[in-house]
């Protein structure tokens, strides 16, 4: 067990993490404003992937049109499936939003294995990998983290200094009151839907740089992002983040010095003990 | 005080299944007045708020305001038409800034920029404690800034339900003040729910009566109280 293996273990577990927290952050910001959990998730993180690598294979000159295309495509089709699908399963009871993103996460997998065959892909860009020692850290996966950083401070600076921001955590705390101070809750939640989506596409983009992924590949990530959501307090985009680091080390820990097949089993077992000791979340307020 | 009518309230009626919240009530609300409005618990008085500001729909009736039937539009239409309100159950977003909380309405609604909404906590006493969590207020202060996110929609008519309701008697006092310079200050049109009834008697201009959905009196605060039916609804026989 060399210091190497460890640090390197670190390292993957962070980068990971931050993908880990980024998809959980779409899932926390929809559950928070209009209180659906998108079960479609894992479909929308692969549907990123693809849309990214599709403009990579198309204009094969630079990482940045992929992702910004993406993060597009995400919110065009997060206001789609919130007006087409969504719109329709506030206030239902919870297994008809189970059975209706399951059929949505079906239509989607299986369109994507339909037109893009189950060959696993993955973005092919050059980007060099510098050692030290027995350590190698690739600029891809730095990137990647800085770009998922970036995200992060982008919606947390919307949320907390734009008006948008102001309304989206007003709805968060009470519908009703904001009702009254004038705020088209439809509308709000039409556009939290769309945001939560643009990160769970985002999510997908940047993961496509760094891992191969195929049409049914999205379930692993998607179920992470479910701990990470329950860590990190329900509806906290920072928990999110962090409990996201959290768990990519983990992962990463037990890929290393176990199995990665295990990986999940692990993380579900953190799951089940965050709600027998600390239900609220590691950034919950005690009820 | 001219006496052009801002909101006009025609035979609404609201049913909850069987039971009649509201029987047929007509009100002419006078531009810029302070109109209190009372009754025994479960009379109708919070149920016609509902009604006023779209989260109840009206079985029957109309409702006007400037000219125009605002029947049955969505609460967030009609508050940005100039109809706010508050709660008889503060409702602050706890987790944001008391500025925060004002500016949700002020920079939404487009009529108000930052310093407006500072204004507005400095005439609802809330300036020291702008950069405080709304839920780290005392009660008081909590009914004052659920005042001061209503103003900050700029309204014409402002509902107030029961905003002195465990209240100190000083803090009533203060209250009042508060009550009658705003309504002074921004050419408000008032219409109040309160059970202190020494605070409604003392601010209100005119008194409506509600008892069992039907209103019952209407007047000054003089003449509501010593209606002989108004009494009977109170105490349930004449004393």
């Amino acid at each position: 067990m060399s210091l190497e293996l460890l640090a390197q273990t670190i390292i993957n577990g962070l980068f990971i993490g931050f993908l880990f927290g980024l998809a959980g952050m779409g899932l926390t910001i929809i559950f928070g404003v209009m209180k659906i959990i998108n079960f479609a998730t894992g479909a929308m993180i692969m549907l990123g992937a693809y849309v990214g690598y599709w403009t990579y294979t198309y204009w094969p000159y630079s990482a940045i049109p992929g992702i910004i295309v993406s993060v597009g495509v995400g919110f065009l089709f997060g206001i789609l499936v919130y007006q087409v699908l969504v719109r329709r399963l506030i206030g239902k009871p919870l297994l008809t939003t189970l059975l209706v993103l399951f059929g949505l996460t079906s239509i989607l997998e299986n369109s994507m294995l339909n037109l893009w065959s189950p060959n696993p892909r993955s973005i092919p860009i050059d980007f060099p990998t510098y050692s030290y020692g027995l350590i190698s850290i690739s600029t891809s996966r730095v990137f990647v983290s800085i770009m998922a950083i970036v995200a992060t401070i982008l919606v947390l600076a919307v949320f907390k200094y734009t008006t948008f921001g102001r309304i989206i955590r007003a709805v968060i705390q009470d519908k009703i009151a904001a009702t009254l101070m004038g705020v088209d809750v439809n509308r709000v939640y039409t556009l939290g839907f769309s945001l939560g989506v643009t990160l769970t596409f985002l999510a997908g983009a940047l993961l496509a740089m760094v891992y191969p992924f195929e049409p049914f590949g999205g379930l692993p990530y998607a179920l992470m992002a479910f701990v990470v959501v329950v860590l990190g307090t329900l509806g906290n985009p920072v928990g999110c983040l962090f409990a996201g680091l959290i768990i990519g080390t983990v992962h990463s820990f037990v890929g290393s010095y176990w199995t990665l097949n295990m990986s999940p089993a692990v993380a579900y077992l953190i799951m089940i003990i965050t709600f027998l000791l600390r239900p609220q979340g590691l950034m919950g307020k005690k009820e | 005080m001219s006496q052009e009518n801002i909101m006009t309230i025609n035979n609404v009626t609201k049913m909850f299944g069987g039971i009649r919240a509201l029987n047929k009530v007509n009100v002419e609300v006078k531009k810029g007045e302070i109109l209190g409005l009372i009754g025994p618990n479960g009379s109708g008085k919070t149920t016609l708020f509902n009604v006023i500001s779209g989260f109840y729909p009206a079985t029957e009736g109309t409702i006007e305001f400037k000219g125009e039937n605002i029947t049955n539009l969505s609460p967030h239409k009609i508050a940005r038409k100039g109809i706010g309100r508050t709660f008889q159950i503060v409702r602050p977003f706890g987790d944001m800034t008391v500025i925060d909380n004002v500016l949700v309405s002020g920079l939404f609604s487009g009529k108000m920029g930052v310093k407006q909404c500072r204004d507005i906590l400095k005439t609802t006493r809330l300036i020291e404690r702008e950069g405080d969590l709304a839920e780290m207020l005392n009660l008081a202060e909590k009914r004052r800034l659920e005042i001061a996110r209503a103003l900050a929609l700029s309204p014409e008519i402002l509902l107030l339900d029961e905003t002195m309701a465990g209240l100190t008697h000083t803090e009533v006092d203060e209250s009042l003040k508060m009550i009658s310079g705003i309504r002074n200050e921004f050419g408000l049109t008032i219409i109040l729910v309160e059970h202190v009834m020494r605070a409604i008697m003392a601010v209100s201009e005119r008194i409506l009566v509600l008892s069992e959905g039907t209103k019952i009196a209407e007047g000054s605060p003089k003449e509501v109280s010593e209606n002989e039916q108004v009494l009977t609804a109170y105490l349930g026989r004449r004393v």
